[in-house]
């Protein structure tokens, strides 16, 4: 029975361990024009690491044999997760300037043409107590060869 | 009584589906509001298990793909968590709705 808690508890981490989670999706306009061979599709990411240092005080409280360093631990735990009270996406990181250079990335992408089909997904890929802060960018070059209007 | 009551209050809560907008966003309206346009992406999680969140990728060739001659522009796109029953079924999911406005 004393061995089932920690079991328990590795087990539901494993399960939520690895995996991806959605948290915005933006779609901009869309030219119909994408579909044209001539059209190039690009893709990339920024990404931070996030800690969550409430995860890993908790794992401290599971994988700690004696009851001190256990209540020690969730005590932590708890002021961690008081400091960290409040909406947010995704684990905290400590800097957001990440993201900042987005749009240089997207000019270098395509540098003289017009840019349609741009998503932006801002996704989380969760580990035990760290994951992986993504931007997912997506989007198309429309080639300058590639005519404004198709032939009836 | 209490002793019923408290286990149908929970399975009530349990068997009750929840869905949560998690984003919203929307482009420029155009003045001329033609032909509406719309695609849609599901996916649905056992376990809330999710390796990746490919299945939003091309959504924009759902709606080329109804505005071949044209822009898709006044687009509203809208995320989704739906929970079918705690940690057991989830799903996304993603509208985009707009209009195909002529070039």
């Amino acid at each position: 029975m004393q061995l089932f808690r920690p079991i328990a508890h590795c087990a539901l981490l494993g399960l939520l361990s690895g995996c991806a989670f959605l948290h915005r999706y933006q779609l901009q306009s869309v030219d119909g024009r994408i579909q044209q061979s001539s059209t190039r599709r690009f893709e990339f990411l920024v990404s931070q690491t996030g800690i969550d240092l409430v995860e890993g005080a908790k794992w401290v409280s599971v994988i700690a044999r004696d009851a001190r360093t256990q209540n020690n631990a969730n005590d932590a735990a708890t002021i961690i997760a008081l400091f960290q009270m409040g909406p947010r996406t995704g684990n905290p990181v400590y800097s957001t300037r990440f993201a900042d250079e987005l749009g240089q990335k997207l000019h270098h992408m395509c540098k003289n043409n017009e840019i349609t089909g741009l998503t932006f997904t801002r996704e989380t890929n969760k580990y035990p107590v760290v994951s992986g802060e993504l931007v997912k960018v997506a989007g198309y070059c429309l080639s300058s060869a590639a005519p404004a209007k198709r032939k009836p | 009584m209490t002793r019923k009551l408290f286990p149908l209050l929970l399975l009530a809560a349990l068997g009750a589906s929840c869905t949560h907008l998690a984003s919203v966003s929307v482009t420029s309206i155009p003045a001329n509001r033609g032909q509406h346009v719309s695609a849609e992406r599901y996916k649905f999680l056992f376990l809330l298990l999710n390796f990746n969140n490919d299945f939003v990728q091309e959504m924009e060739r759902d709606l080329a793909a109804k505005c071949p001659k044209g822009k898709v522009e006044g687009i509203v796109t809208k995320l989704e968590n739906i929970t079918y029953f705690p940690i057991i079924a989830h799903a996304y999911n993603v509208t985009a709705d707009g209009y195909c406005v002529a070039r």
